[in-house]
């Protein structure tokens, strides 16, 4: 009798042991990690079906067969801000190419606020209200700013989480592109 | 009360309690359940994507909002919750469930504990049972002597 009981000491001490070492090895597997980076990309982008602020519609269809850049925005996010030149510089490159496509998707933010500060920066590319956050939901973002690639046959190649830079823009579209 | 009885009795008892509590706390209480329940329960297991420390229940922002919206709407169409959740830790990550899945490592996080608790009990147990097995001592005639020797004093 005195033997099971050593045994089942020792049993409950190796289980703990072995929970130490997992827990241990665990410390770098923060679950937050999962934050930085996007689950989507390899995956097809999500359905959309939104208004632009002119009312028109916007679409997967209408966006297939071109390299779209797709960013998560709003006009009192800071770090949106900051991106802003980085956006208009890469919209002017591509302004007469019609193989790509600058889609801004508001998230979290008021349509008038928003009217206001298109017109006051001069944002010339197409920007879509989101209402219900449905996009936002289904492209998962967690907050803004947030940009996505997508190909021609509607995949994300490429995600940011956070502000861009021209670079990323390019390294992203060149994703869409397959470069 | 035979020496065989007494060994069983407690050991009896402290099964009868222990199975009435197990069954008092895992008995299903309330009413009926309804949808907005089910998505209420499941967005409590869902940490909201763009704050810290708070689940899609008790969270305020417009992602947090959002997800309500889309856990009601996905119940309502049939969808059931290892579904639903299934498909937030597609797009999210593992990191979007609060509680970790029975697979992988996250075995270890439901199963270790209740290993723990076996084995705890086993050995209380075994425990018990010795102590009941272990022979009694019973003075002898010389022993009285001693003890009445020294209380007389």
């Amino acid at each position: 009798m005195k033997y099971s009981a050593r045994w089942i000491a020792l049993s409950v001490g190796a289980v703990v042991v072995g929970l130490g070492i997992v827990l241990a090895m665990q410390v770098g597997n923060d679950p937050r990690i999962d934050a930085t980076k996007s689950q989507l990309v390899g995956q097809p982008a999500p359905e959309l079906s939104l208004r632009a602020l002119d009312g028109t519609a916007v679409d997967t269809n209408t966006l297939l067969g071109k390299a779209v850049i797709v960013n998560f925005w709003n006009s009192w996010c800071i770090p949106c801000r900051n991106e802003l030149p980085a956006l208009k510089e890469f919209a002017n490159r591509y302004r007469d190419d019609p193989g790509v496509a600058l889609v801004g998707i508001v998230r979290d933010d008021s349509t008038r606020a928003i009217k206001a500060y298109v017109k006051a920066e001069g944002i010339d590319w197409v920007i879509v209200t989101d209402p219900d956050s449905r996009a936002a939901l289904d492209f998962a973002t967690r907050g803004q700013p947030e940009t996505f690639a997508l190909d021609a046959n509607g995949l994300i190649t490429g995600a940011q989480i956070g502000p861009t830079t021209l670079r990323d823009l390019e390294s992203l579209l060149g994703s869409a592109q397959g470069r | 009360m035979s020496l065989s009885a007494r060994r069983i009795i407690p050991g009896l008892g402290l099964f009868v309690l222990m199975t009435v509590v197990a069954v008092w706390a895992l008995w299903p209480t309330g009413g009926k359940v309804t949808i907005n329940d089910r998505a209420r329960d499941l967005a409590a297991e869902l940490r909201c994507p763009d704050c810290e420390g708070l689940n899609v229940a008790d969270s305020t922002t417009t992602s947090a909002r959002s997800i309500r919206k889309d856990l009601l709407r996905r119940l309502k169409a049939g969808e059931d919750e290892a579904e639903i959740k299934n498909s937030y830790a597609n797009r999210y990550g593992e990191s979007i469930l609060l509680n970790p899945d029975g697979g992988g490592l996250g075995i270890l996080v439901w199963g270790l504990p209740v290993l723990l608790l076996v084995l705890g009990g086993v050995g209380i147990t075994i425990a018990i049972m010795s102590r009941s097995r272990s022979t009694r001592l019973t003075p002898t005639e010389s022993d009285r002597e001693e003890v009445k020797k020294a209380r007389g004093k």
